[in-house]
């Protein structure tokens, strides 16, 4: 009832929205007719900023800030008015190669830059816009020093102030319609996912560096090529044109509009590009405005001006949101007590050899050696400290052990990503941050990424499938974030059986949930293993869980196997009684 | 002969960027805010030692005691008002810094107008040893500063506060339950970095033709050495202001001073290539 009640308010708007975006691209290719030649000026300029701050924010939506898309926006410059002026290229040959420096530029600071994390990312590209900075000045031979280089001539066939502004019009409108694309697309959303939890997307199958490294130099592409068209526009480059100044108002326009929303990034170009130059303000006094408009917008609307919007508008449509599960769903009568079964004959899945990790002076597992049949499921139980999220980590990909071997199917997993890991079959939650909390339910598992993942059409089947098997039907386009602690926990599972698992390591799946809960996710247990093609290996504190669920049960302790067998012969172990009263 | 005067001006090049900074590295790596506010905080140090002993006549180092005052409250001020919110939130975090940094350049242009300025110095003129010039000023910053990082050093190792400076330095969460007043500590962080900014521009005020834009050298300057230093160590901070101190002089005396800050941010990435966590940062 809540996804009736949702749709036709969503409907409207986007239709809304469509009319009112025919509307605008009437207006803007009829302005320059009714406008004077500055305010035409200031249109192109206001374009430019626009397509700098989409081509920006594609990176940005998977959390990464870059501090150099200005100086990618210089390099397309510099390549347009060297190869022309100097090199005696016509613009339009020049132009392609602009956004090809660019992009390579940006492959050679993204490789080594995106394999550093957060603060250091946002340092080293911020030293690469000084030292390009440096080079733009006092390359003299190429650059033309402080001077620069002037006289770079108009495209062929674009001349005069009104067809610059059709061309460039023609260029932002492609350019804005591709980023709102991919900001639908998968590829949208996978990089909305590594924005959430890195950690999470890569345990899903997504992979943090191809995908960063994509964004990074698909963004760096088209503000070499705007760098291209302004450097043929102005007819002239200097160091001054591409300063630090220029990678801070990009910034800016994605911070003051709001990162969240993709309209908000062009809200922001406007807002900082437009309004000084319609006023005509003296350069102290733009800097002044900017500066004001920076500290004032962050203070009262820390979400950008959309982003507090947009929550506004939310706030105001949803009063009341369920946070249920679908509780009227009958318990299957699989809950009762659990027959044995003969899982000898089955292929071996996983196989561990000697897994051995050191912390420093700390042993963290010795040499632990174990298998996991297909369709089984095993239990790893012990003490805190006894090394089992360590020995998840190990065998997903996570850490790199000292010494060892993981085999899954044969394939070794050990130095693959664990985005590989994932693809190839082997999927883990994990103890906290279960979701990524930005996204609705069902995004969460459309982001999943599996090893025989099909067409977007059969992952929607899948992706109804365990919604349903969860139930987490009721909750679906609900924000992940703003769920109770237990639903996230489920969806935690089921973005994990959206991988198309054949091995699913649960971590610690049912601790700190109630009763309730933890009947819910014992019957969704019985259900994957009704189904019998998938091995799951469980971490778990609460013993009923373990000897109600598992096939076969191993004891870690200090890092080691200390006892292994069904669950019953582990329960009579006196070593297993020693280890845990110590 | 050259090769100890090249040594000598770096050592004074790196003993006021040491001072500036520290008090990046400690803002960066306690409250996890890219403080681009800090350059300006430098320019109001210079122009507050040259308002106070050029304009008014105090005394040299009482002006310089003062703008170390007045900046440690200027810091107080941008914290509690503006950078409270943004701890821990990088891309707003700069951002905002981004904003206050314009907002008060601009208005120093407003206001003290683009005419250079200059203050007098105490200890005017050079000793000549051998040859080798020493500016009686630079020795003066070099020991001041030794003075000044020394007792941070002791500060942030023993005293109370410093200790709950580290802590909250590797996990400010944990660090307020174990009790640590994360708001107070945070306040005094920006109020000593403001005052090392401070303390910093009075010092180097003298030296120099003053103007608003005259804190985005060191700032920047600044960004590299804690790229190289490691977030947030005191003593890392200090080694790698003296290397690209020694960088500066080397190049400016050897080749071309326009290049000096571009060499500085080249070497500083190449560090990066082989240690991601900075010459002196550990996991």
């Amino acid at each position: 009832m809540n996804k009736v009640a949702l749709q036709p308010a969503a409907a409207m708007p986007a239709r809304l929205s469509w009319a009112g975006l025919a509307v605008l691209l009437a207006l803007l290719v009829a302005v320059p007719s009714f406008l004077g030649d500055y305010l035409v000026h200031v249109l192109i300029l206001t374009l430019f900023a626009i397509v700098l701050g989409v081509s920006y924010r594609l990176l940005l939506t998977a959390d990464a800030a870059s501090f150099c898309h200005g100086t990618f926006y210089g390099i397309g410059g510099y390549t347009v008015a060297i190869l022309t002026v100097k090199a005696g290229f016509s613009f339009w040959s020049a132009f392609p190669v602009a956004g090809l420096t660019a992009g390579l530029a940006a492959v050679i600071i993204g490789y080594p830059a995106l394999r550093t994390r957060g603060p250091y990312f946002f340092l080293m590209t911020f030293g690469f816009l000084m030292v390009m900075e440096s080079i733009f000045a006092n390359f003299d031979k190429l650059t033309g020093g402080f001077a620069g280089i002037a006289n770079i001539p108009p495209p062929t066939g674009v001349s005069g102030v009104r067809a610059f502004y059709y061309f460039t019009l023609a260029f932002a409108v492609l350019s804005v319609a591709l980023f709102w694309a991919i900001d639908r697309s998968r590829w949208g959303l996978e990089l909305r996912a590594l924005g959430d939890s890195n950690d999470l997307a890569q345990a899903a199958g997504i992979s943090r560096f191809r995908n960063m490294i994509l964004a990074f130099v698909l963004g760096a592409v088209f503000a070499g090529l705007t760098g291209g068209i302004y450097a043929s526009y102005i007819t002239f480059v200097a160091p001054q044109s591409f300063n630090f100044w220029v990678s801070v108002y990009i910034l800016t326009y994605a911070v003051i509009g709001g990162s969240r929303q993709f309209s908000g990034v062009i809200v922001g170009a406007i807002y900082i590009t437009l309004l000084p130059i319609v006023f005509n303000w003296s350069q102290n006094l733009v800097a002044l405005f900017v500066a004001a408009s920076i500290v004032v917008i962050m203070m009262l609307f820390p979400e950008g001006i959309v982003g507090t919007l947009v929550r506004w508008n939310r706030e105001r449509q949803s009063s009341s949101r369920p946070g249920g599960l679908d509780d009227e769903r009958p318990f299957s009568p699989v809950a009762a007590a659990k027959q044995q079964r003969d899982l000898s004959n089955a292929r071996p899945l996983l196989e561990v050899s000697g897994l051995d990790k050191h912390f420093g002076g700390l042993h963290a597992t010795k040499s632990v050696s174990f298998m996991i049949r297909e369709g089984e499921t095993l239990g790893l139980i012990g003490p805190n400290g006894a090394g089992k999220t360590t020995l998840f980590n190990l065998i997903s990909g996570f850490i790199r052990p000292d010494t060892g071997t993981v085999e899954l199917d044969g394939v070794a997993l050990v130095g693959k990503t664990p985005d590989r890991i994932a693809r190839f079959g082997l999927t883990r939650t994990f103890q906290a941050s279960a979701v990524f909390d930005k996204l609705t339910v069902q995004e969460n598992l459309q982001a999943a990424n599996a090893a025989g993942r099909g067409s977007d059409a059969e992952h929607a089947t899948l992706v109804d499938e365990v919604l349903e098997l969860v139930g987490l039907n009721a909750v679906r386009d609900v924000q992940a974030g703003s769920l109770p602690f237990g639903t996230k926990k489920l969806v935690g599972l089921a973005v994990a059986l959206a991988t198309r698992p054949r091995l699913l390591c649960l971590d610690e799946p049912v601790t700190g949930l109630t009763g309730k809960e933890v009947e819910r996710f014992v019957d969704v247990l019985r259900r994957l293993q009704a189904r019998g093609d998938l091995a799951i290996l469980l971490v778990e504190h609460r013993m009923p869980v373990i000897m109600n669920v598992c096939d076969r049960v191993i004891v870690l302790s200090f890092g080691e196997i200390v006892s292994q067998g069904t669950p019953k012969q582990v329960q009579a172990d006196p070593i297993v009684h020693e280890v845990y009263l110590g | 002969m050259l090769t100890i005067q090249i040594v000598i001006n770096g050592l004074a090049m790196g003993a006021s960027l040491a001072l500036v900074s520290i008090g990046l590295t400690l803002i960066f790596s306690i409250l996890r805010v890219t403080n681009f506010a800090h350059g300006v905080l430098y320019m109001l140090g210079a122009y507050t030692v040259a308002y106070l002993s050029g304009v008014l006549g105090w005394n040299y180092f009482v002006a310089l005691a003062a703008a170390g005052l007045a900046l440690a409250a200027c810091g107080l001020v941008l914290e509690v008002a503006l950078f409270s919110r943004f701890h821990g939130k990088l891309l707003e975090g700069a951002v905002m810094a981004i904003g206050v940094a314009l907002f008060i350049e601009a208005a120093a242009w407003i206001v003290f107008g683009g005419n250079p300025r200059s203050s007098p110095a105490p200890f005017p003129g050079v000793w000549n040893v051998g040859g080798i010039i020493l500016h009686k000023h630079r020795i003066f910053v070099m020991l001041a500063s030794a003075v000044l990082v020394g007792s941070l050093y002791l500060f942030v190792t023993y005293s109370r506060h410093g200790r709950a400076m580290r802590a909250m330095q590797q996990n400010a969460y944990a660090a307020s339950l174990q009790g640590i007043d994360v708001e107070r500590i945070s306040i005094l962080t920006f109020m000593i970095g403001g005052a090392l900014a401070g303390l910093a521009g009075g010092l180097m005020a003298p030296l120099q033709m003053m103007l608003p834009n005259m804190g985005a050298a060191p700032l920047l300057l600044a960004f590299v050495v804690i790229i190289l230093g490691g977030m947030g160590s005191v003593g890392g901070a200090l080694v790698a202001a003296i290397f690209i101190g020694m960088v500066q002089s080397v190049v400016i005396s050897l080749w071309t001073p326009q290049l000096a800050l571009g060499v500085s941010f080249f070497l500083a990435m190449l560090i990066l290539l082989v240690r991601p966590k900075g010459l002196f940062g550990h996991e």
